[in-house]
Order: structure tokens, then C-alpha cells, then sequence
């Protein structure tokens, strides 16, 4: 049963729907709970923490205003976050600048970064890292150890089977489980 | 809150969305309206609820007698 008080246990359609109810604290537990996500993923692929925090606050924009659209097609809202994310990426990319047009339709301003907040995003990021560190280690031993072969190690397939002593395509099977297990343990906290 | 930019945002979003700032159209007209009309009927409510305690807290001032007037009529009769 749904607890009115405690946004933090509502899940993501609960969350969305509640924002387009104009419910404040249904929208910060929604932020709060896919910050990380959205912004690692950000950094992954920018490189850099300004450009990553200014994408963020874009990314979360567009999904306000999109909050209505939303259909539950997965558990957690992250992969349609990062869908998001992506599109936001590709529009900042091919205008050789970050996209402000989901800030702009909110009323939004353009919130000011400093040495401090860069500093920040690394000190999430690093943390967000233990934290994908602590879940790789609960994963089952054979999806672990085809995950860390082949993500951390970048080992081929082949070898990894031969090291298993198994075929590739169990190898394949078991990375996929596993980082599929890991996407839905981040995505869902 | 640190105060940092994950911490501003999150407040400027959280105001915005308080505002039915990303709603368009006629949903965010009539949420607007919704949401003004909450307001009213609270503030209404609240002044009704200042004023029934005045009125309870005051009876006699509130009818117009004085506590006086009453000793002197049964000292005439």
C-alpha cells in the first residue's frame, strides 16, 4: 500500500503522474532518484563535468514536461530518462552547444556552475562507482565473473569460454543476464 | 542540502513544477484555476475559524449588553 507521506517508496509512474498533479515532492523524489543515473551516463559520453550538470538539468526539464506521455513499458523510468538523455545529447551535439529548449518552455533559468559543483559531479560519480562496485560483487558468481572478464578486462568472448571452460555462447549469456541485472538494480533504488 | 547545483536545481524544479510550469494549454489553465480556488478555500476556512473563536471567546461584547446594566435594573425593581 502506497504510503502518501514517503515519495521515496512511490514508483516512477506513481512519481510521473503525481507531477503532472503538480506534486513538489513527487517531482524532487523523482529527481533524486535518477540524478546519479542520468548524470553518469552524461559523463560517460561527454567527458566533462560542466557540459554534464548543464545536460542534466536539460534532461530532467524535457522529462517534466514530458512527465504526462510517460508509458510504464519497464519497472523504472531510467531507460525512458536516458532515451531522453540521448536525444538531448544528439539536439546539444549537432547545435554545437548545450540545449536549453526544455528550460526555456519550463521558465527555467540558467543556474550558474563553479569549481565547487564540478568537484560535486565528481565526488557522485565516484560514489555512484563503489556503489556499481558493491552490486557487480552481489551478482551470481558465473554472471560476475563473465561480466568482469569481459566489461572490466575487455577480454574477448572466445577467451573467456576457453578460460570457463564453457561455450561462447554461455559466456554471452551470462554478461548479458548480469549487466541486464545491473541496469535494473541501478535503475531501481 | 549542500547548497550545490544538484541542490539548486532540484529547488527550481520543485517551484516549477508547483506552478504547473510544465503543463500547457487547458490543463494547465484549469490546474492554475484548481489550485487558486484550494487557496481561496483555505484562507476562507481559516478567517471563519478566526472569527467563530472571536465570537465564542466574546459573547457579551458580541451581543452588544454590558455586565453592568443588568445589576442596576434589579436594584430599581
Amino acid at each position: 500500500m502506497r504510503q502518501p507521506w514517503d515519495r521515496s517508496r512511490w514508483s516512477d509512474e506513481q512519481l510521473l503522474a503525481a507531477i503532472v498533479a503538480c506534486d513538489e515532492r513527487a517531482c524532487s523524489a523523482f529527481y533524486r532518484r535518477h540524478l546519479t543515473h542520468v548524470l553518469a551516463w552524461l559523463l560517460q559520453r561527454t567527458g566533462d563535468a560542466e557540459s554534464s550538470a548543464d545536460l542534466t538539468a536539460e534532461v530532467f526539464a524535457a522529462a517534466m514536461l514530458a512527465a504526462g506521455r510517460y508509458e510504464p513499458l519497464h519497472p523504472s523510468a531510467g531507460p525512458w530518462l536516458i532515451g531522453i538523455a540521448r536525444n538531448v545529447l544528439g539536439h546539444s551535439v549537432r547545435r554545437g552547444r548545450v540545449d536549453a529548449r526544455a528550460r526555456r518552455l519550463l521558465g527555467a533559468g540558467s543556474l550558474a556552475i563553479d569549481d565547487h559543483d564540478i568537484e560535486r559531479v565528481h565526488e557522485i560519480i565516484d560514489a555512484r562507482n563503489s556503489e556499481v562496485a558493491n552490486h557487480v560483487e552481489r551478482l551470481p558468481v558465473d554472471e560476475r565473473d563473465a561480466v568482469l572478464a569481459r566489461v572490466v578486462d575487455e577480454r574477448e568472448y572466445r577467451e573467456i569460454a576457453r578460460a570457463l571452460g564453457c561455450s561462447e555462447l554461455v559466456v554471452r549469456k551470462r554478461v548479458s543476464r548480469g549487466l541486464a541485472r545491473l541496469r535494473t538494480e541501478l535503475a531501481i533504488r | 542540502m549542500s547548497g550545490d547545483y544538484f541542490d539548486r536545481l532540484d529547488a527550481e524544479l520543485t517551484a516549477l513544477i508547483g506552478g504547473a510550469a510544465h503543463l500547457h494549454g487547458r490543463r494547465a489553465r484549469a490546474r492554475r484555476l484548481a489550485l487558486a480556488a484550494r487557496r481561496s478555500a483555505v484562507v476562507i476556512v481559516l478567517g471563519l475559524a478566526l472569527a467563530m473563536t472571536f465570537i465564542s471567546e466574546f459573547p457579551a461584547s458580541a451581543s452588544g449588553s454590558a455586565p453592568g446594566r443588568t445589576v442596576i435594573n434589579e436594584l430599581r425593581i
